[in-house]
């Protein structure tokens, strides 16, 4: 799995939002590599910065967003030199995104068949058939027993989990390699949830794509990323194999993290929290995480914390002893 | 087949709330037409006829008798398709024959202000909505405050001062019937019909902006562009598509003003349409040509209001029950 050349190499991302004279810096020299075939997690609360990191390296940010990146290489080929046109050819044929609610990712005026075929119809360009076919099949791998009634549903006579398996679908088609998604799983339950999380695993691995896995829940990363990076405040602040960032956090905030999701495992009378509430740091100074950290020096608050390395692919960003 | 079926089932019923809704109409113009001052004995007669030939006209008309016994009489005919003759301005002259030549008139200089006022909308609410926060957007967006602050008699001088007296591109006054001349008929009806339509191309193009803007920002947008599908396909496939209910909607309600609106520019045009033969008859106190005028006029909105409800639904699957 792990080549030379990673299929996507992003180096000091960056991603401001401006409207009028405030901006906020929702991702903040942001870096990491994903290797063929292989499943990233992006691992965070709410507004850490996760799932603007996806929508930057696709390009699909809002006008008043301000994305730069030092490097920002895909198969070689640099992305940020890119005009829109060839950006826009490479999405949907090379790149492709899963989003979070399954509800509105469809065209309310259309058929789920309509979808699928002109998802077809953009890696297989138009053949005189009109695909459906194709389409059935796509469903049936997406384990939808009626394909045919699916097919002419509209997206408001269906449920979250079927849209899911539908765009699910409707992504296989295009055949990527490079797969951003977006917390796919957030607003199924649980029975559907695991159902969906196998669907992306199997079809991942059957066509060889690598996937940026955004989420919030350990768990799941656990189960189905091969490394994850942990946010905070627009940062990536540790990142390693999926082992070792879970058994053997460095940062005191994947500690917490992790603290709080083993705490309800347990079952236990009192919920672990992390005092505080998440924020982001100016440029410049220090940690972002140090109004909240139990283990805070002064060094934190006003210099930038180094990248300490515990093992040659386990790092974090904190001015603490790595062992 | 459930589709057709029910369908079907909600067209008949409307159908007869249509029919409820006319006989509801016809009696309240009826009735105010009666309560109102004047007598059509002396709008025909003159100011000097003997009270013996006012008597014998009222007689001869029937409007001496109670008023709820005139309306009985008047539906009872009605319901057969006989509207009576006219009393005062085109003395004996079936009221049918006069409605049958002039409805194609107002349905054309209407239809044509639908035309304009639509085409005018979608071309500047997509401009100004491609264009967002530029200064095409402004001035579209400007334009469309003003259109919708004109009133159309008012709108209807400045256009004859401009096309016709200074510029002396289009006639000022008279018609040519669109079976006569088409291409006349939209040469003489061009400036009225524009008058018409102004106000409502401004009403269609706000309406069509906003409804784009919010579409463009919904989700599904998005995921269009993470598919990498052309921004052309994707505007006239996911944001113009969904856009289009609303906007529908607002030109099915906004289609009455056109009807209100003939009724002044025809009578400043000089089109020989049922508005202009409405006013005339109100002048003359001729209560049948009224009543039957009226009639017109709210079928006409209540037809229209039907189909508009209809390509509604067929544009919006969540309305398909």
């Amino acid at each position: 799995m792990t080549t030379n050349v990673p299929l996507l190499s992003v180096k000091g991302l960056s991603t401001t939002f401006t409207l009028g004279n405030y901006s906020v810096r929702a991702v903040r020299d942001v870096s990491f590599d994903i290797a063929r075939g292989e499943v990233l997690g992006l691992i965070g609360e709410s507004g850490s910065g996760k799932t603007v990191t996806g929508l930057s390296i696709l390009r699909l940010l809002p006008n008043h967003a301000d994305m730069r990146a030092d490097v920002l290489m895909f198969d070689g080929k640099s992305l940020a030199d890119m005009s829109d046109a060839q950006f826009r050819d490479l999405r949907g044929r090379r790149l492709a995104m899963i989003f979070q609610d399954p509800v509105g990712s469809f065209n309310p005026a259309k058929t789920i068949g309509w979808h699928i075929r002109e998802a077809i119809e953009r890696r297989a360009g138009q053949l005189p058939n009109s695909h459906t076919e194709e389409a059935r099949n796509l469903l049936t791998d997406v384990g939808i027993k009626l394909p045919d009634r699916v097919l002419n549903s509209y997206p408001h006579q269906l449920s979250g989990g079927m849209l899911q398996r539908a765009l699910i679908a409707m992504v296989i088609a295009l055949r990527p390699e490079f797969i951003v998604a977006d917390e796919p799983t957030t607003n199924l339950d649980n029975i559907v949830e695991r159902q969906i999380l196998n669907l992306i695993r199997t079809h991942q691995k059957r066509i060889g794509a690598s996937v940026l896995f955004v989420t919030h829940d350990l768990a799941i990363a656990g189960e189905i990323c091969d490394r994850i990076a942990v946010m905070y405040g627009g940062e990536i602040i540790e990142i390693g194999s999926a082992n070792d960032v879970l058994k053997n956090p460095l940062h005191p905030y994947s500690k917490a993290l992790l603290a709080a999701s083993v705490s309800l495992e347990n079952r236990e009378d009192y919920l672990y929290e992390l005092p505080g509430e998440p924020g982001m740091a100016a440029p410049g100074q220090g940690c972002c995480f140090a109004p909240r950290c139990s283990f805070v020096t002064e060094r934190c608050r006003t210099a930038p914390p180094p990248i300490r390395f515990a093992k040659s692919n386990h790092s974090a960003r904190c001015v603490l002893d790595v062992e | 087949m459930v589709f057709a079926v029910g369908m079907t089932r909600q067209l008949l019923g409307r159908l007869g709330g249509v029919f409820i809704l006319a006989l509801l109409g016809s009696a309240s113009v009826f009735f105010a037409m009666r309560m109102g001052a004047g007598d059509p004995a002396i709008a025909a007669l003159g100011d000097f006829a003997t009270p013996e030939a006012i008597a014998a006209f009222r007689t001869k008309w029937g409007i001496d008798q109670p008023v709820v016994l005139q309306y009985w009489k008047w539906l009872l005919n009605a319901l057969q398709g006989d509207f009576g003759t006219s009393m005062t301005i085109a003395a004996n002259v079936p009221i049918a024959k006069l409605i049958a030549s002039r409805l194609p008139n107002t349905m054309f200089i209407g239809l044509l202000a639908l035309t304009i006022a639509v085409l005018i909308s979608l071309f500047a609410g997509t401009l100004s909505v491609l264009r967002h926060g530029q200064l095409v957007d402004t001035v579209a967006t400007s334009l469309a405050i003003l259109g919708i602050s004109m009133p159309d008699f008012w709108l209807s001088y400045v256009l004859i001062y401009i096309f016709a007296l200074g510029l002396g591109i289009f006639p000022s006054y008279g018609f040519v019937t669109p079976p006569e001349s088409f291409s006349a008929a939209l040469y003489c009806g061009f400036l009225p019909a524009l008058a018409v339509a102004a106000p409502m191309a401004a009403a269609f193009t706000r309406i069509l902006r906003t409804a784009l803007l919010e579409t463009l920002h919904r989700e599904h947008v998005r995921v269009a562009r993470s598919f990498g599908f052309r921004a052309s396909f994707i505007f006239i496939h996911y944001v113009m598509r969904n856009a289009l209910i609303p906007y529908v909607t607002v030109v099915g309600l906004q289609i009455r003003y056109i009807l209100g609106g003939t009724v002044v520019v025809e009578r400043i045009f000089g089109v020989p349409g049922i508005g202009a033969l409405m006013v005339d008859a109100a002048f003359a106190r001729d209560y049948p040509v009224v009543q039957a005028c009226a009639l017109t006029f709210l079928i006409g909105v209540l037809s229209v209001n039907l189909i508009v409800d209809f390509v509604c639904a067929a544009l919006n699957p969540r309305e398909i029950t």
